[in-house]
């Protein structure tokens, strides 16, 4: 069996017995009606006491065939509002490229929590998109209203 | 009448005899046979220790074993007494060697002891002897020796001693760290002071685990082999655990038996569960 899908696999058993509070992920299931391994959709919760409280904000994980040598993508719905994604919704993060801090130890519980710890501290030096990296660094007014606007899209409760 | 003087005393330095040095240069293949001699009695202790763990951990033994710690210390210090013996004998190697080479020179151009050449001997007065000499060396080889590698830190590189002296924290859970684990514990996968027993590229148990020297991450042989197949040779690639600095190559790996060990001690346990649960 690949490497890929064997760590996949104990991905998946792992992540069911146990994951963090608030947070979901599930591989896809293949028009055939089996599961899809390479294809996971997860919830990322924002953090309490944060702009990105009360939501869980979906996106999807897609590993490559070289995974674990090669780090999954993580993508928000396209157009979602953060500095780091880009309007397609890939999401900009150094554990997540290959060329930067990816290592192959890097499990799906550490991604999510990665991912959710962007929400609420964007990275200024690498802007993903124009509209919440200028307001992020120009205009904080406006960008908390947007950030709260998406957060009660996808509220949770 | 002429007053004949005679010195009767010998002089405190004599030359070491042409004979005698022949036979001094032969002492070197006397010494192999004795190292040879000392390497199979490591064998030997190692093969019983080896049997005495895969005893140990054999499935004749249905229920958990009590290790015999009689029969493991007897072990031990039998094993620890041959590799320090050896240790000795290639530092006695070293110094013979010097040594020798020096007293061959030296002895090539002093003259014989004669009658004659009495005098000349008796002014060197109390120089050291040949076999002073010697063990000057070799106490001064050891010492040297003895500062770059401590006689714990050179019977640890003997796999089966390690697995000897760790086999009863093993038995008691195959993820305890071990007591020398303490010293370095930013180098091991401790989780809750516990060692991980899963690989970090499958997430799976380890299967053949090997050790990098490099870093002391462990991997599944076939993981980090498929991993590095990627890398161009020598160069290697980053370690795949995050924060970990080194670069390692296919080189860099070699049998984690200790690893090996917690695996067999971890799949002996699970039988049992399920022969318990059978009953
Ligand atoms: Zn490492």
């Amino acid at each position: 069996m690949s490497l890929c899908k064997t760590r996949l696999q104990e991905e998946r058993k792992q992540w069911r017995k146990d994951h963090p509070f608030g947070f979901y992920a599930k591989p896809n299931k293949a028009p055939d009606g089996s599961l899809d391994l390479t294809q996971w959709t997860a919830g990322i919760p924002g953090r309490p006491g944060t702009l990105w409280a009360d939501a869980s904000f979906p996106i999807t994980i897609t590993f490559p065939e070289e995974y674990p040598s090669k780090p999954p993508k993580v993508k928000f719905p396209s157009g979602f509002y953060h500095p780091n994604v880009y309007p397609s919704g890939t999401v900009c993060l150094s554990i997540l490229n290959e060329e930067q801090d990816w290592r192959p130890a890097i499990t799906l519980k550490q991604i999510v929590m990665g991912v959710q710890e962007l929400l609420d501290s964007p990275n200024p030096d690498s802007p993903a998109q124009e509209p919440a990296w200028k307001a992020y660094s120009k205009d904080r007014v406006t960008y908390e209203k947007k950030v709260r606007e998406q957060a009660k899209r996808y509220a949770t409760g | 009448m002429a007053n004949l003087h005679i010195n009767a005393n010998l002089p405190l330095y004599i030359p070491l005899h042409h004979e005698l040095v022949r036979e001094f240069e032969t002492a070197d293949s006397n010494h192999l046979l004795v190292l040879q001699e000392v390497q199979n009695a490591i064998d030997d202790v190692s093969a019983q220790g080896k049997a005495y763990i895969d005893f140990v951990l054999s499935d004749d033994n249905r229920a958990p074993v009590q290790v015999n710690q009689d029969t493991l210390n007897t072990l031990l210090t039998a094993l620890r007494q041959h590799i320090v013996s050896k240790y000795e004998l290639e530092c006695w190697k070293q110094s013979a060697h010097q040594a020798r080479a020096r007293i061959r020179n030296q002895q090539r151009n002093e003259p014989e002891l004669t009658v004659e050449t009495m005098d000349l001997y008796r002014e060197y007065g109390e120089k050291r002897q040949f076999a002073d000499e010697i063990i000057h060396d070799y106490q001064d080889d050891k010492e040297l020796k003895q500062q770059e590698r401590t006689m714990d830190q050179v019977v640890n590189t003997y796999d089966t001693y390690v697995q000897l002296r760790n086999l009863v924290y093993i038995l008691q859970d195959p993820s305890n760290p071990l007591p020398t684990d303490a010293d370095n514990e930013d180098d091991v996968a401790v989780a809750g002071g516990k060692i991980s027993l899963r690989d970090p590229l499958s997430l799976d148990y380890y299967e053949e685990p090997v050790i990098s020297r490099k870093c002391m991450h462990v991997f599944s042989r076939a993981t980090i082999h498929q991993y590095l197949a990627g890398s161009s040779g020598r160069l290697g690639k980053n370690c795949p655990v995050d924060g970990c600095e080194a670069t390692i190559s296919f080189n860099d790996l070699k049998p984690d038996l200790i690893m090996a060990l917690r695996m067999k001690v971890l799949r002996k346990r699970g039988r049992e569960q399920r022969n318990i649960e059978r009953i």
